[in-house]
């Protein structure tokens, strides 16, 4: 019990940095990914062929190099190392705006022509066709990919740990090699699930609220 | 006082030309079939009046606004934004699939428009909805969702919503090909009690019958051109066309 009390203080803020990764990278890369998806889908080769490109690197190489990458890379460029936190949100930035955008593309195309072609002869404008008809359709349509996406989020959070960013597994790694025990890991095990228990619930709650049509 | 007037239109998809000199005059009051075989270009054409697609030359006026015109030397050109938008509100476009905005009650289907695009009131398009929706004979449904809708009734919808916006002129896109014959009865019924009110309209069907007791004018294209156009009752009865008389002779109307 008294190591439990005395590995649950850094436990908890190592979780709070956790969560500022998590949040900060939805926050970003959630509009990040709907430029990225316009310019997938640009009628401009000049355009969608780079956009092509930078998801593929995104999405074939690991996210842990990644990290590596956007936080060393300086030191060989300009001599010198920037922050660790703000490095591993680039990074996470970059990498979930790949994924994001392939969502929003599969959902903005899912949508049939008909709903454009009926909001252009009732005189809608590209805009309000956009976010009136379509956006809140396309939300609909992309709530379970998503899901999918943002409770892979909350695990890939760990992987902050190899540019040395203090969050919830690194805390629970050091605890546990400190004492020569696994409790801390299955801590920080059971916090994860319990973060994702809360993530499907609000996504659960979202599907729900915009069951009212098919 | 024609409501609208294409000349000499000429449309062509990679290489197909899908409309090839087509003319049509619509008049104020007027009900106007078109009619031919699959693949005829009846479609292509109402798109094109539409906006929906661009023409690739001859010319277009609505309500004697000019919607696109072609000078000598060959150089089709559109009107600007503003004159575009104002003649697109002039014209309404009934499709074969409805397309009604699903996450839209049937009300908000009918009041958004008006209250986005013309600015009403939420009162005065609220007001008018109703007014369409008793007319249509869907007063009890203003809140259901368009899933929760029949074939018929989401068509009545998707009409309902093409005059919210009071256009000079409503086109149908085969309104009822989507539909089983009893739906399709409810639909023509609404149709012609629309042309009892003197509503211009503009039909592409295959209900030959519907034509020739509703149509004023009836309009046969094939191929890409207009064929023969004339009276419902001579198109019917005395084609000049042998295209015409073949094509008719499927139906027994």
């Amino acid at each position: 019990m008294d190591f439990l009390q005395k590995i649950m203080k850094p436990m908890l803020e190592g979780t709070a940095v956790s969560l500022e990764i998590f949040f900060l990278t939805l926050l970003f890369a959630i509009p990040l990914g709907m430029v990225v998806a316009f310019g997938r889908m640009s009628k401009n080769r000049f355009v969608s062929k780079p956009v092509r490109a930078y998801q593929l690197i995104m999405r074939g190489t690991p996210l842990l190099l990644q990290l590596m990458i956007v936080f060393y890379a300086p030191y060989y460029i300009v001599g010198r190392t920037f922050d660790r936190f703000a490095s591993a949100i680039i990074a996470f930035v970059i990498n979930y705006a790949a994924y994001f955008a392939e969502i929003f593309r599969a959902g903005i195309e899912s949508i049939p022509q008909g709903q454009y072609e009926a909001a252009k002869v009732l005189g809608y404008s590209k805009s309000k066709t956009f976010f009136r008809i379509i956006v809140p359709q396309v939300v609909k349509r992309i709530l379970p990919p998503m899901g999918n996406e943002t409770m892979t989020l909350v695990k890939d959070t760990a992987l902050a740990q190899t540019i040395a960013v203090m969050e919830l597994f690194r805390v629970a790694t050091n605890a546990s090699s400190r004492a020569f025990s696994t409790i801390p890991l299955l801590v920080a095990g059971l916090i994860y699930f319990i973060l994702n228990y809360l993530v499907e619930k609000c996504y659960i709650k979202a599907e729900k609220k915009l069951d009212y049509y098919k | 006082m024609p409501v609208i007037e294409a000349k000499s239109v000429y449309k062509s998809f990679d290489g197909i030309t899908v409309l090839k000199d087509v003319s049509l005059n619509v008049n104020e009051g007027e009900v106007v079939a078109i009619i031919g075989p699959s693949g005829s270009g009846k479609s292509t054409l109402l798109r094109c009046l539409n906006q929906l697609i661009n023409i690739d030359s001859g010319s277009i006026n609505v309500c004697s606004m000019s919607m696109v015109n072609t000078d000598e030397k060959g150089t089709c050109k559109y009107a600007d934004k503003a004159s575009l938008h104002k003649i697109q509100l002039k014209t309404g476009l009934v499709f074969q699939n409805f397309h009604l905005f699903p996450h839209f009650s049937v009300l908000k289907n009918i009041t958004d428009a008006p209250m986005q695009i013309l600015k009403m009131t939420k009162q005065e398009a609220q007001n008018k909805a109703y007014e369409l929706l008793e007319k249509m004979n869907l007063s009890d449904k203003a809140n259901a969702y368009p899933y929760q809708l029949s074939g018929g009734q989401a068509q009545r919808v998707s009409i309902a919503r093409a005059l919210a916006l009071s256009p000079a002129v409503l086109f149908f896109d085969e309104p009822t090909s989507a539909l089983d014959p009893e739906l399709t009865v409810e639909i023509l019924r609404v149709i012609k009690n629309l042309a009892k009110e003197k509503m211009t309209m503009v039909v592409v069907t295959h209900e030959m019958s519907f034509a020739r007791d509703v149509a004023d004018r009836v309009v046969f294209m094939d191929n890409g051109t207009v064929i023969e156009e004339g009276a419902a009752e001579k198109i019917f009865t005395n084609p000049s066309s042998e295209r015409i008389k073949q094509f008719l002779q499927h139906f027994s109307v």
